[in-house]
């Protein structure tokens, strides 16, 4: 036991005076009476009391002294429960298994009553912070002793739908480890104490350091959709592949039922009865003919309801098909088009286009070829000669012995080995200032490199494919695609449904261009990056930008959050005290001694 | 003060009032049984040798030759015994009786009845001894202003019987006290009853003696005897007390009724004239 505030144990010592007054106080004022004989009969009858009457005085005595001895311990601010004195950081997590019902409450609610019940035995003795976990550490409140701040820190903690990052805290215990060095206070017992209030479903192992505080228990199991994509397949222009995967918490095999609706929930496209066993059941894939693009929805079914509803619903966009329009400029035209044709009659990404025009998005083109005038797209460019904003300084054939890629990821050429490239025909030139050199050769020639200009971006290649043999090689139609797809900005085939929490990419827009969005919610915001995030609510994002409009669904597809049975999570938090403060129970005490003291003393006036 | 000229013009009067309201019917000249010289003419008797020639009735005489003499009926003064109670109780009331007692003298002595006034206490205390006359006024004035209350409880009983052995004539016997006897007042009214006296009651209690202003934990002090106790008092005992207080007066008119004793009880918040004036209109001191 300690106590806060020792020193105010001086005040017993007016004890003494206090008690010398309550016993003047208390004796009795002397009332003459003419009639002591009749007094004598009444009072005969009650000689039985007169032994509590007696002591009736020092028996008040004591309960004053009781009560003036509680609130003074009160005011010494005791701690019964040997936690030490540290600063406190209350972490609540907010993620979205923490909106499973256990019964009428939402774990949430319960994990914020824990909160509160440690803020108020703080009793303003200990500084204390409050912030939520889910996917980022957000902090409510500063480090304070005002209760006041950190109830209303509380109670502003709403559920999220995001998924937890136990990392994040790895992250924060590393950060109080640097700030706890001893500069200031050398003393361990001063650094701060971290608090998660959790119900435990985290994929990840807690940090050493963090202690845990479990809410929630399984009383109510829940299954939801941990995993669900849908692809475009080749052999036909609808024909798409759905993988999904469910996980159940509960304890033996339930019977659910998994719908696919396109355009609207209501709009039965697919029905699959599960048995879901419990944990992680295996994937699953269907396919499906004839599917519409747009919003699909995949809902699952549980009777009676289960534990969490928001992870039922899978959101999943199946984009329409979008080809690439491009043209060929060059002499020997026929390889360029007929790997366009190929790539347009596998997957319909890259079509080819006779003529250059407004609709063309990209144009390749090889040696010496003409830009035509009303062309203002992208360009792919082999073989560079003449005059051009995208190379400079056109010199003497050179022979490369050695090439090194500069940027290996970058997605015009991390599907090959750009080194192994036969560089034949290359010239002696230099990229525009600012241009992306992707690979270059030993003497410092650029090979490959990406530039802009006027708005328009380019992929040069510096060599003849021809003299080369390019046009034989495997890794031909991979260059040609990589780069369409890059110039396009579609480079890479997004999920069908995003995962809350992620950055969702932005197709047909450069960085730096504005994408209108509208959330879920249908609050309208706008866009200037590649990506949009991170997604905070599951549901359709609507995405209009030059590029056209777009659509990324949302979903909570979370293993850890859907498996919310914590039964086997053990707290790890250290003694803590909860509830009302022993001040004020002291006070509660005094108070309630009073009452009784205050019962006799009217006894005492009024009989 | 009793002897101030306006209490004694206040006496003269409740004098005054007297004759008017009971035409002389308090003057000493009572009548008796006894025959002997006085105005009225009560009966004829045989002369005998020794009788006193001077009441032969010679009419009779002269027209029976038979000597009678003329008897007449003495005409006796009464005697009046005011007990006023000296015990502490009496304190808040004390001059309030003594008021009374001076009243009620004073019309005695005023109407040549013999006069006496004995203070009760543990035992009789003479205020004013037997007396008569106009020239009697200042000393019962005086004596009664002297007069202080007594420690010690008021033994009614032991009282009446030492005026009893002291004033064995009938006489009118007029009791001024509260009645708070701890030994009681049955015995006392029963003795001076049982020897023919007109005993009257004059009960003089004020609201601390009828009601119980006190409450809670206090310490009781009994006035007359310093007895003292710690109690507390709830409304049940003030309940109790002031049932006791009423019971004890409905006793003491049940007992005065029961032996023809004249009772009347007064506070001193009615001025002591307006309680003679109304003892005098209900036909004086007798019940």
């Amino acid at each position: 036991m300690s106590f806060a505030s020792p020193v105010f144990f001086w005040a017993l010592l007016s004890l003494i005076p206090l008690a010398a007054i309550y016993l003047l106080k208390v004796r009795p004022v002397r009332k003459p009476t003419t009639a002591w004989f009749l007094w004598e009969d009444i009072f005969q009858e009650k000689k039985a009391t007169s032994l509590f009457q007696r002591f009736r005085d020092l028996f008040s005595l004591l309960l004053m002294a009781a009560a003036f001895i509680a609130v003074v311990f009160a005011m010494t601010r005791p701690n019964f429960s040997g936690d030490r004195q540290q600063d406190l950081i209350l972490l609540v997590d907010n993620s979205a298994s923490m909106s499973a019902t256990d019964g009428s409450n939402i774990r949430l609610d319960r994990a914020k009553k824990v909160a509160t019940d440690i803020i108020t035995a703080l009793n303003g003795t200990q500084r204390c912070s409050v912030a939520t976990v889910s996917d980022r550490v957000k902090f409510l409140s500063n480090l304070t002793d005002n209760p006041r701040e950190l109830l209303l820190a509380v109670e502003k903690i709403q559920p999220s739908q995001m998924v937890s990052d136990i990392q994040l805290l790895r992250q924060m215990q590393n950060q109080k480890s640097d700030d706890d060095q001893p500069d200031e206070e050398a003393d361990a017992d001063k650094s701060s104490r971290i608090i998660l209030i959790s119900d435990g479903c985290f994929e990840d192992k807690l940090p050493e350091g963090v202690e845990l505080l479990k809410v929630g228990s399984n009383k109510k199991g829940n299954i939801g959709i941990v995993a669900c994509d849908m692809r475009r397949l080749p052999g036909g222009r609808n024909r798409v592949g759905v993988f999904f995967q469910v996980a159940s918490s509960f304890t033996k095999t339930v019977e659910a039922e998994l719908t696919f609706s396109a355009g609207k929930p209501d709009a039965l496209t697919k029905f699959i009865p599960l048995s879901v066993k419990p944990g992680l059941n295996p994937p699953e894939v269907f396919e499906l003919e004839d599917a519409e693009a747009g919003k699909w929805f995949a809902q699952l079914d549980v009777y009676p309801a289960d534990a969490l509803k928001e992870d039922n619903t899978a959101y999943i966009s199946l984009p329409p098909r979008r080809p690439i329009p491009i043209s060929v400029v060059a002499e020997d035209r026929y390889f360029y088009e007929n790997c366009v044709k190929a790539f347009s009659n596998e997957d319909g990404l890259l079509t080819l286009v006779e003529d250059p025009g407004d609709e063309t998005q990209l144009l390749i083109g090889a040696g010496q070829f003409a830009v035509p005038e009303n062309y203002g797209g992208d360009l792919l460019v082999f073989q560079p000669e003449g005059e051009s904003p995208f190379w400079e300084n056109v010199g003497e054939e050179i022979e490369v012995i050695g090439a090194q890629t500069v940027d290996a990821d970058h997605p015009a050429i991390r599907h090959i080995d750009a080194t192994l490239l036969p560089f034949v025909g290359a010239r002696r030139i230099a990229a525009p200032a600012g241009a992306e050199i992707l690979v270059k050769a030993d003497d410092e020639t650029p090979l490959i490199w990406r530039t802009t200009s006027s708005g328009r971006s380019a992929i040069v290649l510096n060599f003849d494919p021809l003299a080369s043999d390019f046009y034989f090689s495997a890794w031909f139609p991979v260059v040609v695609y990589s780069s369409a797809t890059h110039l396009a900005g579609r480079t890479d085939q997004l999920p069908a449904s995003w995962r809350t929490g992620q950055f969702a990419t932005i197709e047909g827009t450069d960085f730096g261009e504005t994408t209108n969005v509208t959330l879920p919610d249908g609050l309208d915001v706008e866009a200037t990056s590649d990506s949009f995030g991170p997604l905070e609510s599951t549901g359709f994002y609507e995405l209009k930008n030059r590029g056209g409009d777009w659509i990324a669904g949302c979903s909570l597809l979370s293993q850890g959050e859907t498996l919310t049975d914590n039964s086997s999570v053990e707290e790890s938090a250290q003694p803590i005290n909860r509830g009302s403060s022993p001040a004020a129970w002291l006070t509660l005490l005094a108070v309630a001694v009073l009452a009784i003291e205050s019962v006799l003393y009217q006894r005492r006036r009024v009989g | 003060m009793l002897t101030d000229a306006s209490f004694i013009r206040r006496l003269d009067s409740l004098y005054l009032l007297a004759r008017r309201v009971l035409n002389g019917s308090l003057q000493a000249d009572r009548k008796s049984t006894k025959k002997g010289t006085g105005i009225t003419f009560a009966d004829y008797a045989e002369y005998h040798l020794g009788a006193d020639y001077r009441s032969i009735d010679w009419r009779v005489f002269a027209r029976f030759e038979s000597l009678v003499v003329k008897l007449f009926e003495v005409e006796e003064d009464a005697t009046i015994y005011i007990l006023l109670d000296q015990s502490r109780s009496m304190e808040s009331k004390f001059r309030y009786a003594r008021q009374l007692a001076a009243g009620l003298g004073y019309i005695g002595l005023n109407c040549l009845d013999r006069l006496a006034v004995y203070g009760m206490g543990e035992q009789l205390n003479p205020i004013l001894e037997p007396c008569r006359g106009r020239g009697s006024v200042m000393p019962l004035l005086q004596g009664l202003e002297e007069t202080e209350t007594l420690n010690g409880d008021t033994k009614f009983n032991t009282c009446s019987r030492l005026f009893q052995a002291r004033h064995q004539r009938k006489s009118v016997v007029i009791v001024i006290s509260d009645f708070l006897f701890p030994g009681g007042f049955d015995d006392g009214l029963n003795y001076l009853s049982w020897h023919k006296h007109d005993v009257y009651c004059l009960q003089v209690q004020n609201e601390d003696d009828t009601r119980c202003n006190l409450k809670g934990d206090i310490e009781l002090e009994c006035v007359e005897t310093g007895n003292h106790r710690r109690v507390t008092i709830s409304p049940r005992e003030v309940a109790l007390y002031e049932k006791a207080v009423a019971d004890l007066n409905q006793r003491l008119v049940a007992a005065c009724a029961r032996r023809r004793i004249g009772l009347a009880s007064t506070t001193p918040e009615i001025a002591f004239d307006h309680v003679i004036q109304d003892i005098l209109r209900r036909g004086g001191l007798v019940a």
